[in-house]
């Protein structure tokens, strides 16, 4: 049996395409696996994978958590992301919190280490403070506070580093954020 | 020096030296199994053009050492870098470019193969999805709502 001249590039079988698309970086793959049906079906899994291997999985789990993509992140997860990860000191655990999603919280402290829920005590712990302090001391858990989706991450950070240090802001406005520290966070 | 045929898939036959021909492990295979051949080699999927390329790339590439043990490591597979010699023998039409690495495929050269597909993630390397599918001609069967979907799903692996 001989094969048909391969004058076009999907006309090569998968294991090679495979091995193309193993030299593209990232964005180049992505954009790759963007041009038709088949590559994306074929290269996605390969375009986590990278994800992992290639970015240490922070930013797509980031992105994942930012735009509260479950089932990325549980697939991200399951490839091995470190739940744990970090950038520009933004933890994936942080981006979750701010997006307020507690299914997706729980999934990173069920894989994350002990680290992690100390993080979340933590974050809680200092979130909470501000709070309290720049609403005159009124328990900002009870304070009704309501949730205002596509919170800024600035602001977090101010919220964190005016937890930690000197205030170099005016503190945000109450109600920018709802944590609920309730027990599930404390196991 | 020893030398073996080779029969192409149209039927030509092509004399080459044992040594050049063995840089395909499917050749050198066979040759340990059979021992001395002096009927050509039929090689039934690849023609006499492609071959006789295949073959001018194992001859420049007949001294080359041995792939090294790390061979698959990340590094080298994302590596894009193609040494000038091998830049030059690759700047064929589309239609060659893939029948070379076929060819390189099937009679196991791996390093050929790996140059082959390292010049197309090369023709890949900083270009929109549709500027891919100009290049290769690649039909665009999204609806515009998956073309969508699918880039949205994927923002986080944008540069």
């Amino acid at each position: 049996m001989t094969n048909p001249a391969p004058s076009h590039l999907l006309n090569l079988p998968n294991e090679l395409l495979f091995i193309i698309a193993e030299h593209l970086p990232v964005p180049d793959l992505n954009s790759f696996l963007q041009t038709n049906r088949h590559l994306a079906a074929m290269l996605t899994p390969l375009l986590h994978q990278s994800a992992v291997t290639d970015l240490d999985g922070c930013p797509a789990l980031l992105w994942a958590l930012g735009t509260a993509h479950e089932q990325l992140v549980r697939l991200l997860l399951e490839k091995g992301v470190d739940a744990n990860s970090q950038r520009n000191g933004v933890t994936a655990l942080l981006y979750a919190v701010i997006r307020l999603r507690e299914p997706i919280m729980r999934m990173l402290i069920d894989e994350g280490s002990d680290g992690v829920r100390d993080a979340v005590v933590r974050l809680g712990e200092s979130i909470f403070g501000l709070l309290s302090a720049s609403m005159g001391g009124t328990p900002a858990g009870k304070a009704g506070l309501g949730c205002r989706q596509g919170v800024g991450l600035e602001r977090v950070q101010v919220a964190q580093s005016a937890a930690s240090t000197t205030r170099t802001r005016p503190p945000p406005s109450p109600g920018f954020i709802s944590l609920s520290l309730s027990p599930p966070f404390h196991k | 020096m020893s030398e073996i045929k080779l029969l192409s898939s149209d039927q030509a036959t092509i004399t080459v030296q044992k040594e050049v021909a063995e840089r395909s492990i499917l050749i050198k295979n066979m040759l340990e199994d059979v021992g001395e051949v002096t009927e050509a080699i039929p090689i039934p999927n690849v023609n006499e053009s492609v071959l006789k390329k295949v073959i001018e790339w194992c001859e420049h590439h007949k001294g080359d050492p041995p792939a090294q043990a790390d061979d698959d490591s990340d590094s080298r597979k994302k590596s894009t870098d193609i040494d000038e010699w091998d830049q030059k023998f690759m700047q064929v039409d589309q239609e060659m470019l893939f029948e070379i690495i076929l060819a390189a495929n099937y009679l196991d050269i791996k390093p050929l193969l790996d140059v082959g597909c390292k010049t197309v993630a090369n023709m890949i390397k900083g270009k929109s999805p549709d500027e891919i599918r100009k290049t290769f001609n690649i039909q665009n069967d999204f609806t515009p709502e998956e073309e969508e979907q699918i880039r949205r799903e994927n923002e986080w692996a944008e540069e």
